[in-house]
C-alpha cells in the first residue's frame, strides 16, 4: 500500500513539475510577447486618428447597454459617464433587470424620465419587458423596465432595442473614461478584416476620486484587498490579454466595457441565459461562428481605452466573483470542447482552447495538488525539506517576477498613477500578492471546479466596493 | 551538502531574483527620469510658448526664430515641437505655425524620418507632416500610397487630407480603386479622411467620381458627397440614381437628402420611384431624402412604406409623412387599420417619437373639426395597441378639462372593448 501511494506521490510530483515548467515557460512567452507588443501599440497611439473619428459621420452609431440590477447607489453616477462620452453618435440604454431597491425611481427622477410606449422586436427572446422611459431633452438615454432574469437576458433585451450596429456593454458599478469608446472604436473603424468584437482595459476604480461622474484624480485604495487587485488587473491586462491578442486567441474580454457588432451576436443568438460568464461564452461561439463560416474576423483587444470598476473590498464577496469567473471559463470549455483539437477550428482548436484549458481552467487545481503532493512527498521522506522550501521558493519568485514585471510596464506605458507614493506601494502589493493572497485565489477557482464536477453551477450574487469617494 | 536538483532550483531562484531587483531598479528608475524629462518638458513648453506668441504678436521676422531651431530630437526640440503644434490649433497663430514647422528644421527631419524601414517611424513621421500641413511635402508623401502596408497607407491618406492641396486629393482619388481592390486601407477611413478636404473638393470628387467604373468607389466618393452637402454634386447624383448597384443608388439618395433642399419639383420627382426599389437599404434612403425635401407629391407612395416589410424603411416613411403631410393624420389612420401589427405598432412608436401624439390629443379639444374623429379614432386603437401611456400622462397632469374627459371615455371604451 505504501509503495503504491510512493508511487503515486512521485509520479504527481514529475507531472507537477513538467506542467509547472510548461506553464511558466507559456507565461514568459506571453510576457515577453506583450511587452513587444505593448511598447510599438504606445508608439502607434500617437498617430492614432480617434482624435478625427470623434467627428467624423464616418464613424459607427454604437449602444450604449448599462443592465442594472439593485444598482441605485451608483447608477447615476454610472449613467452620467456614459452619456458624457466623446462620440459622435450613441445611445445609452438601461437596462433595470427587475432590480427590488430604488434603481429604476432614482433614474427616473434623476433624468426626468416619462413613461413611454415602443415597439419590442423579441428578436432574441427575453423576459417580458415593462415599460420603457425616456426624456426627450436627453434624447439619447432610454431605460428599459423588465422583469428580473439575469445579466445575459438583460443585454439580449437591450440589443434588442437597440438601433445602431454596435454596441459595447458597461458594467452599472463602470466608469469610463472620455475617449474610452472612440478610442474602442478606431481599430473596428480602421480595420479591413471586420472586428466583430473588442474589448478595453478595466482598472479598479476603488480609491479613484470621481467629479460629476468623470475621473478627477486617481489614487489608490486603502484595501489590501483592492490593492491586490489592482496588480493582479495590470497582470491580466497588460501582459495575459495584449500577448493573446497578438494571435488572435482573445476569449475574454470583459463584459465591463466591451464592443460587439450586433449583426455577429444576433446571429449567434445572442448571450446565452444560463452561463454564469455570459461575455466569456459569447466571444467563444463569435470565434467559432466565424470560423465555421470561413469568413475572415478578427477580436481584438486594446490596452488604452479604459474603464474603471468598482472591486470587491471583502474576502467572501471576491471568492464569489471568482468561483463565478472560474465556473463561466469551465463552463465555456465545456461547453465548446467539439472545438478542442479539431482540426478544422485551426489555431482556435489546437492552440485557443488549449491554452485556456491547460493553463487558466487547470492551473488551480494542479497548484492545489501540488501543495497536498509536496507535503506527502516531505512526510513520505521522499523530499528532503531543503527541496520542499526551494521549490516553493521558486514559485514565489516566480510569481513576484510576474508582478513586477507588469507594474514595469505599466510603469513604462500608460503610468496611470501619478505619485511615487503608488508606484511604491504598487511594487509592495506586488511583492506580497505572492505570499497568501495568490493561494486564496487558487483556492477558490479550485472550489469553482469542484462544485462544477459536484453540479452547483449557480450565479453568486457579488456586492462591490462602497467607500468611493465622490468630490 | 545540496543534491544536483536543488543546485538547479538554487539557481532559478538566484536568477529570478537578480531579474526581480532589475525590474525593481529599472521601474523606480523609469518613474525619476520620466519625472524629470517632463519636468524639463514643460517648463521649456512653457517658455518657448510665451516666446513665441510674443515674436509673432509683435511682427518679428521668421528670422528671429532661428534661435529656436535646436539638434534633433533634443528636449528643447521636442518642447519646440510641442509649441508649434498648440499653435496650428490656435487660429491666430496657425500659419506662423505652419512655416515655424518648415524654417526650424521639423519637416526637413520628418521627410528624413520617411526613409526608415520601420512601419512606425515611418507612420509617425508621415503623421506629424500631415498635422504640420506641410504643403512641400506632397510629393514625398504620395509615393507612399502604393506602399503595401496597411498602416502606412492609412496614415498616408489621413495626412495628404490634412494638408489638403488639390494635389493632396488627386493623389488619393486617382489611386482610389487601387486602394480598395488591394483591401489595403478601410472604407470607412478614407472616407473620414476625404471628408477632410472639405466642400471645395467636390468638383474633383464628382469628376474622378464619374470615372470610375467599380461601384465601391463610387459609392466611396457619394458617400462623401453626401458628407459634405455639395450642392455640385446633384447632377452626378441624380445620374445615378438608376446605376445598377443599389449602393450606389443609395448613396445618391444621400446626397439628394443632404443638399437639395431647393430642388425644383420636376427634379425630386425622380426620387419617387426608388421608394420601391428591391434594395431595402435603398428604400430607406429614398425615403428619409423625401422627408428632408417635403416633397408633397411623395406622400401616397411614403404611406406605402409605412408597412414596409423592413421596420427601419417604415419608420423613416412614418417621420418623412409627419414632415411633408397636413394630412398626416388620414395617412396614419388608414395604415393603423391594415392587420400587420408590427406595422401598427411601427406606426404608433413614430406618433409617439415625432410628438405627433401631443397635436392628435390637442386635436380633441375641438370637437367640431374634422380632424378630432380622425384623432379620436388613431388615440383609440393606440391606446388598444398598447401605446396609450401619453393619454394617461394628460390624464395625470394635462391642462385642458375637455381634453380629459374626452381621453377617460377612451380608455372607458377600450376597457369596455
Amino acid at each position: 500500500m505504501r509503495s503504491f501511494a510512493v508511487a503515486l506521490v512521485t509520479g504527481v510530483n514529475y507531472f507537477i513539475l513538467f506542467y509547472y515548467g510548461f506553464v511558466n515557460l507559456i507565461y514568459t512567452t506571453l510576457l515577453l510577447v506583450s511587452m513587444v507588443v505593448i511598447l510599438r501599440h504606445i508608439r502607434r497611439i500617437r498617430y492614432s486618428p480617434f482624435k478625427d473619428f470623434v467627428s467624423s459621420p464616418e464613424t459607427p452609431p454604437v449602444s450604449i447597454l448599462v443592465s442594472a440590477y439593485n444598482e441605485e447607489r451608483v447608477i447615476v453616477r454610472t449613467v452620467r459617464s456614459t452619456l458624457a462620452v466623446n462620440y459622435p453618435f450613441f445611445e445609452v440604454i438601461v437596462i433595470n433587470d427587475g432590480s427590488t431597491d430604488a434603481t429604476l425611481d432614482t433614474l427616473v427622477r434623476t433624468f426626468r424620465l416619462h413613461k413611454v410606449d415602443r415597439a419590442y422586436r423579441n428578436v432574441l427572446k427575453t423576459t417580458p419587458v415593462r415599460g420603457f422611459y425616456f426624456n426627450p431633452d436627453v434624447p439619447n438615454l432610454l431605460v428599459i423596465d423588465k422583469e428580473n432574469s439575469g445579466k445575459a437576458d438583460s443585454l439580449n433585451c437591450g440589443i434588442n432595442v437597440s438601433r445602431s450596429p454596435y454596441f459595447c456593454t458597461v458594467d452599472a458599478d463602470s466608469v469610463l473614461e472620455e475617449n474610452a469608446l472612440v478610442k474602442l472604436m478606431t481599430p473596428t473603424v480602421e480595420s479591413t478584416v471586420p472586428v466583430i468584437a473588442c474589448g478595453g482595459v478595466i482598472r479598479v476604480l476603488n480609491g479613484v476620486h470621481l467629479e460629476d461622474g468623470a475621473v478627477r484624480s486617481i489614487d489608490l485604495p486603502r484595501s489590501s484587498i483592492a490593492m491586490f487587485q489592482i496588480v493582479e488587473y495590470l497582470r491580466a491586462f497588460l501582459f495575459g490579454r495584449v500577448g493573446l491578442d497578438a494571435m488572435n486567441g482573445i476569449l475574454i474580454l470583459s463584459g465591463a466595457f466591451s464592443l460587439f457588432r450586433k449583426a455577429s451576436v444576433v446571429e449567434a443568438g445572442g448571450y446565452r441565459v444560463k452561463n454564469v460568464t455570459e461575455d466569456m461564452e459569447l466571444i467563444t461561439r463569435l470565434h467559432r461562428q466565424a470560423i465555421e463560416r470561413k469568413t475572415p474576423y478578427s477580436i481584438k483587444f486594446i490596452s488604452d481605452p479604459v474603464c474603471w470598476t468598482e472591486v470587491p473590498e471583502n474576502l467572501k464577496m471576491l471568492g464569489r466573483q471568482r468561483r463565478r469567473w472560474h465556473l463561466g471559463l469551465m463552463q465555456s470549455i465545456v461547453q465548446n470542447r467539439s472545438a478542442l483539437f479539431n482540426p478544422r477550428y485551426g489555431k482556435f482548436g489546437w492552440v485557443v482552447l488549449p491554452y485556456y484549458l491547460i493553463v487558466e481552467l487547470l492551473s488551480p487545481v494542479v497548484e492545489v495538488v501540488g501543495y497536498v503532493a509536496v507535503i506527502l512527498s516531505y512526510l513520505f521522506g521522499m523530499l528532503s525539506f531543503d527541496f520542499m522550501l526551494l521549490f516553493l521558493a521558486l514559485a514565489i519568485f516566480y510569481g513576484i517576477f510576474l508582478s513586477t514585471a507588469s507594474i514595469y510596464l505599466e510603469e513604462v506605458t500608460y503610468r496611470r498613477y501619478p505619485r511615487w507614493g503608488h508606484l511604491l506601494r504598487l511594487l509592495f502589493y506586488g511583492v506580497i500578492e505572492n505570499f497568501g493572497y495568490r493561494q486564496i485565489n487558487s483556492f477558490w477557482r479550485c472550489q469553482a471546479f469542484l462544485k462544477y464536477l459536484v453540479g452547483m453551477r449557480k450565479w453568486e450574487y457579488v456586492e462591490k466596493g462602497k467607500r468611493l469617494a465622490e468630490g | 551538502m545540496f543534491s544536483d536538483l536543488e543546485r538547479i532550483l538554487l539557481a532559478f531562484i538566484a536568477f529570478f531574483l537578480l531579474v526581480i531587483l532589475t525590474v525593481l531598479g529599472a521601474t523606480i528608475y523609469r518613474r525619476a527620469a520620466a519625472l524629470r524629462r517632463y519636468r524639463i518638458l514643460d517648463r521649456n513648453r512653457e517658455r518657448y510658448g510665451k516666446r513665441f506668441r510674443e515674436l509673432i504678436d509683435g511682427g518679428k521676422s521668421f528670422d528671429e526664430f532661428s534661435a529656436f531651431a535646436f539638434p534633433s530630437r533634443s528636449a528643447e526640440w521636442h518642447a519646440v515641437e510641442h509649441v508649434l503644434s498648440s499653435l496650428l490649433e490656435d487660429r491666430k497663430y496657425e500659419s506662423a505655425g505652419v512655416v515655424l514647422f518648415d524654417r526650424l528644421g521639423y519637416r526637413a527631419y520628418n521627410e528624413g524620418m520617411l526613409g526608415n524601414r520601420g512601419a512606425i517611424a515611418k507612420s509617425s513621421a508621415v503623421d506629424k507632416l500631415g498635422r504640420m500641413r506641410c504643403e512641400a511635402s506632397t510629393g514625398k508623401l504620395v509615393p507612399l500610397l502604393d506602399e503595401q502596408d496597411t498602416e502606412i497607407v492609412s496614415v498616408t491618406v489621413r495626412a495628404l487630407s490634412k494638408i489638403g492641396t488639390r494635389e493632396a486629393l488627386e493623389a488619393v482619388l486617382e489611386r482610389l480603386p487601387g486602394l480598395y481592390s488591394r483591401s489595403i486601407v478601410s472604407r470607412k477611413s478614407i472616407e473620414s479622411s476625404l471628408r477632410n478636404f472639405g466642400p471645395a473638393a467636390a468638383a474633383d470628387m464628382v469628376r474622378y467620381g464619374e470615372r470610375y467604373g467599380d461601384p465601391f468607389s463610387r459609392a466611396s466618393v457619394l458617400e462623401v458627397l453626401g458628407i459634405l452637402a455639395a450642392p455640385e454634386a446633384l447632377p452626378f447624383a441624380f445620374r445615378n440614381l438608376d446605376h445598377g448597384d443599389p449602393e450606389v443608388r443609395a448613396k445618391s439618395l444621400k446626397v439628394i437628402g443632404a443638399a437639395g433642399g431647393d430642388l425644383p419639383s420636376g427634379e425630386k420627382d425622380s426620387v419617387l420611384p426608388l421608394l420601391d426599389d428591391p434594395a431595402w437599404f435603398v428604400r430607406l434612403q429614398a425615403a428619409k431624402a423625401l422627408g428632408i425635401l417635403r416633397h408633397a407629391k411623395a406622400v401616397p407612395l411614403l404611406a406605402k412604406r409605412l408597412v414596409d416589410a423592413n421596420w427601419q424603411v417604415r419608420n423613416a416613411a412614418a417621420t418623412a409623412v409627419v414632415r411633408t403631410s397636413d394630412d398626416a393624420i388620414g395617412i396614419f389612420l388608414d395604415t393603423l387599420g391594415t392587420t400587420d401589427r408590427y406595422a401598427k405598432e411601427s406606426v404608433c412608436e413614430e406618433i409617439q417619437k415625432t410628438d405627433f401624439v401631443y397635436r392628435l390629443i390637442d386635436n380633441l379639444g375641438s370637437p367640431g373639426r374634422e380632424a378630432y374623429g380622425k384623432s379620436r379614432e388613431i388615440l383609440r386603437i393606440m391606446e388598444s395597441l398598447g401605446y396609450g401611456t401619453p393619454l394617461r400622462e394628460y390624464l395625470k397632469g394635462g391642462p385642458d378639462e375637455g381634453i380629459r374627459k374626452e381621453l377617460t371615455l377612451i380608455l372607458q371604451e377600450e376597457v369596455a372593448s
